[in-house]
């Protein structure tokens, strides 16, 4: 079967075309490859740097943690420190409580009554509701009416 | 504004207008991802961190990436998910795209040109280089993508800052047809070629998208080394006004310089014109999918 010279010319252009097509293709594979290869090594240096990123964030978290830990040990023992000062401070409270307002005193003895009715000596009684300690003397003027002999003649010394 | 009081702004005069206006604004994502792209060695985090400057880019870029142009089978929320799903060259297309994008905005249409137009041409051209590169000669060509959308840099600058000369010129075309470049020096005393290869020289873009950008209409003018990349640009920025996507009434140079450049890069005509029904197919889909200005 003969072909004619146009038949001929079409076929070859035809065949032209196919080819650079074929080629046009063989490029735009090569390159889309090319392409997929890449991404896949940047989805690998994203991912590697998420797992580097998480490592650091976990050391970074645990620091944290430790430190928190400590805190609210020292949080607890200040806790506790304050709880005493508050009971010791309640005590002392209460004590002053104790001494403060009226205090019903014998005029003559100056022995004090407490809640219950009884009557007991001044410095038991201070003694016994707050820190104060007692040390006895003796004043002058008591000097002079219980032991009048004794003062005259300590007057007599002094003047001397 | 005091340029349109005053028709002969000099082209330095112009340049500095530009580092005070709202076109400086795209300089430094733009200068970013031009150093990333002709960078072969770039990562990843260095595409992150020039996004991360631009908060809403982000929300610009995940739009995209997640329209049915890309047609992804997941759901991208973060820009890394973005990378990995339509991958790093074409992130950065995105990008470039979308920080260009802005300066096409507004403007009113004036005797067949409007800046939707000349982005419409722009993306184009940029689509076509890039295919030509990877069809033919098997690379990646986004060198030569951001080449053919930033080719016109100068006529935005011009239709921004020159506004009034610029229409005026823009009608005269229509009634006298000529070349831009020619109309350009007569009215301004320089052409859009020019603007932009200063604009590029000040923002420090590569070598060779300078030369892209100052040369496209005259490749032989280029260092020899860009001159092939040049001519790429050439054919591409005439094929797309040849079919209809142009933004200016103006007869096109003549043909056989369009021939020589062709058989310069070693092409076929039946090759580019395989490659020019792909990038109309895309162009369609772009325009129809309403994506043409973001």
């Amino acid at each position: 079967m003969s072909c004619s010279e146009a038949d001929l010319q079409q076929r070859i252009q035809r065949i032209q075309e196919l080819e650079t097509e074929v080629r046009h293709l063989g490029n735009e594979l090569r390159l889309t490859r090319e392409e997929y290869e890449d991404a896949t090594s940047k989805y690998l240096d994203i991912y590697c740097n998420l797992e580097k990123k998480i490592g650091e964030r976990t050391r970074e978290l645990d620091a944290v943690n430790g430190k928190l830990v400590q805190e609210i040990e020292e949080r607890k023992r200040t806790e506790a420190e304050k709880e005493q000062l508050i009971i010791h401070l309640q005590k002392a409270m209460q004590e002053v409580k104790v001494l403060s307002g009226f205090l019903p005193i014998c005029a003559s003895c100056k022995k004090i009554r407490d809640d219950s009715g009884y009557w007991s000596q001044i410095e038991e009684y201070i003694s016994k509701h707050s820190s104060a300690l007692f040390s006895h003397g003796i004043c002058p003027d008591c000097v002079k009416k219980l032991y009048p002999d004794f003062h005259e003649e300590m007057q007599r010394r002094t003047k001397k | 504004m005091d340029t349109e009081k005053n028709p002969n702004v000099s082209l330095s005069r112009l340049l500095e207008l530009v580092e005070t206006s709202t076109l400086s604004s795209i300089k430094g994502t733009v200068g970013g991802i031009l150093s990333l792209i002709s960078d072969p060695a770039a990562r990843s985090s260095d595409l992150i961190r020039l996004i991360e400057l631009d908060p809403p880019l982000t929300a610009k870029i995940l739009r995209v990436a997640n329209s049915s142009y890309y047609a992804t089978s997941k759901t991208i929320s973060d820009i890394q998910q973005a990378l990995i799903w339509i991958g790093f060259d074409t992130l950065k297309e995105i990008i470039l795209t979308q920080k260009m994008s802005e300066l096409y905005r507004g403007g009113t249409p004036a005797c067949g040109y409007s800046r939707l137009q000349l982005w419409r041409h722009s993306l184009g051209v940029a689509l076509l280089a890039k295919t030509i590169y990877r069809r033919e000669f098997g690379e990646k060509g986004n060198n030569a993508y951001a080449a053919g959308l930033m080719h016109d840099i100068g006529v935005i600058v011009e239709d921004q800052l020159l506004h009034r000369e610029f229409i005026h010129l823009v009608r005269i075309l229509e009634d006298t047809p000529q070349q831009l470049t020619d109309g350009e020096i007569s009215c301004f005393g320089y052409d859009h070629g020019l603007v932009g290869k200063g604009l590029a020289e000040n923002w420090n873009f590569p070598a060779e998208l300078i030369d892209g950008i100052g040369f496209h209409h005259n490749p032989e003018g280029a260092r020899e080394e860009h001159r092939l990349f040049v001519k790429a640009i050439f054919i591409a920025d005439y094929l797309m006004f040849e079919q209809g996507y142009g933004y200016v009434a103006i007869p096109l140079p003549d043909r056989e310089i369009l021939q020589q450049y062709v058989r310069d890069l070693g092409l076929q005509w039946y090759a580019l014109r395989a490659i020019i029904e792909i990038v109309r197919e895309d162009l369609g889909k772009i325009e129809q999918k309403g994506y043409l200005i973001a």
